[in-house]
């Protein structure tokens, strides 16, 4: 069955189009969704989609230097304007796919999706993004360490939808992906955000069922042996597991995170 | 990509790298592929497979799809047997202990042996409600044991995978010559070794699909399918529909690459056309990529012991070579691993040696074809031998191969199943060394500037027989064309031989061009029609120049001598004393040009001595020689008649923190006779190199533990892309061969084995240590290179780039 397409013009309608509508999917820039619904993999009644909100494609970089990124800003969106979010559009330079999924995935749309092997979730918790959800209450405010909690499972409800994000004024960051080939989707990711104090902190994606934050305090050298002990304590505390598929299993993963981790500090320096 | 030395202005054959014809018409996306053709108020087909890897059908409930708004017909496997013929898998007296022919339904009927395999087909009046109601086929199945691995399917007590074999080897044999027990027994040295080639499939752009209508004023079946092989194709499709030939049209639009994943067998095709027939109306169904990932052709492991004494010289070898076949299937590329045992022992001078193999049957999915044809395992398992006696001696590995490569004044050469042809081995190499800047980069290695990299350098020899004649297949070795002259002076091509992508038709082109001293723009070649072209092979071994080609050429040849002979007497001068330049036939102050020349002929020919015998068409038939296809005294057969060569050397940097790999360069110097196109042959050596490296380094059809594929997406089952390739260098030397009209050879699939056997050695030489020796595995993924370099260090690595600190606001 060919879904029911709704596209709402305001946040207004898009909140009473969710509460109303029979089995609702939200699509922003659909690179991961219209393949699936081409190959009948998922099949909502619904297809509710962001592209005609206001200023939807767009990145506003407000008076305190906090830049809100729209739900169908796409990699290229953050491409065409670095400043907004330097270490964002870092990660958008290595996505994968190529022009056409630079042109059409989106920040919001993999926030979303929340593959644990992709480079959009640990990117938003290392710049502490801020999540904007429409819900049938309104919208509120979730932290973007808190929105993704398991692989492909956020915070959203089954009526919710992701508005916007917004990331604090830019600082300095440094990324590393480690992946397979050119194809291949991450098997490792660390994204590292200098804070003004020297401390460092970094959000390893693509090897954990979801993003997993670090701080390495100023001044203090690292290792390989500090980074896998970093890391390994700040998977405890939150509990997260390392992840598996069939690029590559766990074991693996585990190995090269801290790798990840170096990597992203040390390319800091390079102030890409 | 690099480009080779041009010959200059050699004209000889119309040589030279013409752009290709219509080349345009691809790039402005004006050419028409299979998909591109929606006939008005076709239905569409959609194919119901099995979810699980190996069970008998219980049921299958058609009720819920038949019920659905838009379906046609729902067509079973029992149903379907009723209807059409089995595919033949291969002919009596060559299964291994089969009686009689071994055959295979288009839809299972009531065993399933893979995921993915055929059981029922949906038509309906859309392609979505095809693929909706196929899913509401309920079938029930009761398990049988799933047998996914060699050793599964090998095992005393397994379970039978097919009641036409008395095991699950399908195939088997021993290629042998000499005593090559003796020789390692008295050999100084050996060395074994293990090579595991993962499973892997040729991979088109543009999958399989077919178009079929019955034509109620011809009353024939008329077929579009992106196939490599029509004419073959027809014929079976007529033996399985009881239909006269000559009643189906067969027509293969331009393809989006074949490299023998379009090789006819497979049953979807034969089922359209059944569909077609019976419901007198035209029936669509193209290949998911999905689906097209459900097909392997490759996945091999090989054990080999070599023999050298103290001066690297190879003394004797022995290799069991066993393939991974997957489930039984009627396509040419289950005749693979018998290709891979007799191109043994490739260029080496080894008198002594013995290759056991054997295709077994598992319950993977089945293979079609795949460019390399087996040959690329080959040229993996001897050039890690050649690496194996040069650790074991402390030796450069270019030098083993300079000490065992058969020196030119030995060719021809004949080993139990090729006569080597013509080539200078040595010679390639060193212009592959110097090409490579390999002693420099010798050098480079030892300064190791990062201790978190290290640089690898690694070659490979490689050999292709190409042109086969498969006796017993489809089709012979030999093609036929007919070159047809007009009026208005433009040449006309009627071949047999296709072209998967590979633009094939420009080289036929310009060996036609030049024979009548017209232009290419004045060249139309016809291919792919079996209403218009003579019955012939399509594409398949690397023939299309040398047999398609040839074939033209000869037609050609003699339709100079019809207009020589009409300029002759036009001028009232001998034959001999008529050139041919620049499109006109030229004796002394008189000049006519070739449409005058038709002219002449067409309307005047009777009339005038000497021409009233003379028609403006030719049809050639050529069949390449050094074949053996009777047997000879010793019972010896040959079915390659010509042996391309290079010599393959790559530069990697392995990540020893991640077992990334990156391939700098590869460098290529080759060998195939006569070229008669330069670009159109680079064209081929840089698409296969990328294969190779795809094959060492990124492809892999992998498997759940009870029979699910999980690589059927391109996020799964990668393969490299641009960013992905190396700096390539390219250079030729053409050694003509003496057995061929022209010289060519084939030069369509050199480079996929070379590049993955160099792209390994050369990991191989970066990670050193014994393991990398003993067993190679591909492809060589990160997680595997990370494990090869542990076993190197002898425990895990937890060494990284050196400390960092974030010190610095």
């Amino acid at each position: 069955m060919i879904p029911h397409l709704v596209r709402p013009r305001s946040v207004e309608e898009l909140v009473s189009t969710l509460a109303g509508a029979d089995d609702p999917m939200v699509v922003a820039g659909g690179t991961m969704l219209m393949p699936r619904l081409a190959q009948r993999t998922c099949s909502p009644a619904t297809l509710v989609a962001l592209d005609r909100l206001p200023a939807a494609a767009e990145i506003a970089v407000g008076a305190d230097g906090a830049a809100v990124v729209g739900p169908l800003a796409t990699y290229s969106t953050l491409l065409r304007d670095p400043a907004a979010s330097p270490l964002l559009a870092r990660i958008a330079r290595g996505i994968t796919g190529g022009p056409q999924i630079r042109n059409q995935g989106t920040v919001v749309g993999a926030a979303c999706f929340a593959n644990p092997a992709s480079d959009m979730p640990a990117g938003l918790v290392a710049v502490g993004a801020t999540m904007h959800v429409a819900g049938p209450d309104g919208v509120r405010d979730v932290p973007a360490a808190e929105f993704v909690v398991g692989p492909f499972r956020t915070a959203l409800g089954p009526r919710d939808a992701l508005l916007s994000v917004t990331v604090p004024q830019a600082r300095p960051g440094g990324y590393c992906k480690i992946k397979r080939s050119e194809s291949s989707w991450p098997l490792a990711t660390a994204a590292a955000l200098r804070r003004p104090d020297g401390s460092v902190r970094v959000a390893v994606g693509g090897a954990l069922e979801r993003p997993v934050a670090l701080e390495i305090p100023a001044g203090r050298p690292v290792d390989g042996v500090v980074a896998r002990e970093l890391l390994e304590a700040a998977r405890e505390r939150e509990g997260v597991a390392w992840w598996a598929d069939e690029l590559a299993d766990d074991r693996y993963r585990r190995r090269i995170a801290p790798v990840a981790v170096l990597r992203s500090v040390s390319s800091l320096e390079e102030r890409a | 990509m690099a480009d080779m030395p041009r010959p200059g202005t050699e004209r000889e054959h119309g040589r030279g790298s013409a752009p290709r014809i219509s080349g345009d018409r691809f790039v402005r996306g004006e050419v028409r592929y299979l998909d591109d053709e929606v006939p008005a108020g076709c239905l569409h087909a959609a194919f119901v497979r099995s979810t699980v890897a190996h069970a008998e059908i219980a049921g299958v409930g058609t009720g819920a799809a038949m019920r659905t708004p838009g379906v046609r017909a729902v067509l079973t496997g029992a149903e379907a047997a009723r209807l059409i013929e089995d595919l033949v898998v291969l002919p009596p007296g060559v299964g291994a202990g089969a009686e009689g022919a071994v055959t295979v339904p288009c839809l299972a009927v009531d065993r399933v042996r893979f995921v993915g395999e055929p059981l029922a087909v949906v038509l309906a009046d859309s392609e979505r409600t095809a693929a909706t109601a196929a899913d509401l086929v309920d079938v029930s199945y009761r398990p049988l044991p799933v047998l996914l691995d060699l050793d599964e399917a090998l095992a005393a007590g397994a379970v039978r995978l097919h009641p036409q074999l008395p095991t699950n080897t399908l195939m088997g044999g021993v290629v042998e010559e000499g005593d090559a027990g003796a020789a390692l027994a008295g050999a100084p040295h050996t060395a074994a070794g293990q090579v595991h080639m993962g499973r892997g499939s040729a991979v088109p752009l543009e999958p399989r699909g077919c178009i079929a209508r019955w034509d109620t004023s011809e009353r024939r079946l008329l077929v579009r399918a992106a196939l490599q092989n029509p004419h073959a194709f027809r014929a079976g499709l007529a033996r399985q529909l009881g239909l006269p030939e000559s009643d189906i049209q067969v027509v293969a639009p331009p393809l989006g690459g074949g490299f023998g994943f379009k090789f006819i067998g497979m049953p979807e095709e034969p089922i359209v056309c059944l569909l077609a027939l019976r419901h007198r109306c035209a029936v669509r169904w193209v290949e998911s990529r999905a689906e097209s990932l459900l097909v392997g052709a490759r996945e091999y492991h090989a054990d080999y012991r070599v023999g050298f004494d103290h001066e690297a010289r190879m003394q004797g070898l022995e290799v069991t070579l066993d393939a991974n076949v997957g489930a039984l299937a009627a396509t040419p590329g289950i005749g693979m691993p018998g290709v891979a045992a007799a191109s043994f022992p490739g260029a080496y001078g080894i008198t002594d040696y013995r290759v056991r193999w054997q295709a077994v049957l598992t319950n993977k999915g089945p293979w079609n074809g795949a460019r390399g044809y087996g040959k690329e395992i080959t040229t993996l398992v001897l050039e890690s031998a050649a690496d194996a006696i040069a650790h074991e001696l402390g030796i450069d590995p270019a030098e083993v191969r300079r000490r065992n490569l058969l020196h030119r004044d030995q060719l021809p050469y004949r080993t139990a199943t090729m006569t080597l042809d013509s080539g200078d081995y040595g010679r390639v190499l060193d212009m592959a060394l110097r090409l490579a800047d390999y002693d420099d980069t010798r050098r480079r290695q030892q300064r190791e500037p990062n201790p978190g990299t290290r640089l690898g350098l690694g070659l490979a020899f490689e050999l292709t027989p190409e042109g086969r004649d498969p006796v017993g297949g489809p089709s012979r070795g030999s093609e036929t064309a007919t070159v047809r002259l007009d009026t208005t002076g433009r040449a006309t091509v009627l071949t047999g031989v296709t072209s998967p992508g590979t633009g094939s038709e420009t080289a036929i082109g310009q060996l036609v061009a030049e024979r009548l001293g017209i232009a290419l723009e004045d060249v139309r070649v016809v291919q792919g029609d079996t209403d218009r072209t003579p019955y012939g092979g399509g594409s398949f071994s690397s023939r299309a120049v040398l047999a398609g080609g040839s074939a033209a050429w000869q037609a050609a040849d003699r339709l100079r001598g019809v207009l020589v002979r009409a300029a002759a007497a036009r001028f009232g001068v001998a034959e001999a004393d008529v050139e041919i330049r620049d499109g006109c036939y030229l004796a002394g102050e008189h000049s006519v040009t070739v449409a005058a020349l038709a002219h002449q002929v067409r309307a005047f020919g009777s009339s005038l001595a000497g021409l009233d015998s003379e028609q403006l068409e030719e049809t050639a038939t050529y069949m390449p020689g050094n074949l053996q296809s009777l047997p000879d005294e010793s019972g010896r057969v040959q079915q390659y008649p010509t042996y391309s060569y290079g010599v393959y050397v790559a530069e990697v940097v392995v990540d020893l923190d991640t077992g990334v790999v990156s391939v700098r360069r590869v460098t290529a110097v080759h060998d195939c006779g006569t070229v008669i196109n330069p670009r159109m042959v680079d064209a081929q050596i840089n698409g296969a190199i990328a294969m190779g490296l795809g094959i060492a380094l990124t492809e892999e059809e992998l498997y759940s533990a009870t029979g699910e594929p999980s690589s059927l997406s391109f996020k799964h089952y990668m393969l490299p892309r641009l960013p992905d390739m190396p700096d390539i260098r390219l250079d030729h030397i053409e050694s003509p061969s003496p057995f061929t009209l022209l010289g060519t050879k084939g030069a369509g699939e050199s480079g996929v084995g070379g590049t993955t056997a160099a792209v390994v050695a050369a990991v191989r030489d970066a990670i050193r240590g014994d393991t990398t020796h003993r067993a190679v595995v591909t492809p060589l993924t990160p997680p595997r290179v990370l494990d090869l370099v542990d076993s190197a260090a002898g425990a895990e690595v937890v060494a990284m780039a050196g400390a960092v600190s974030p010190g610095r606001a």
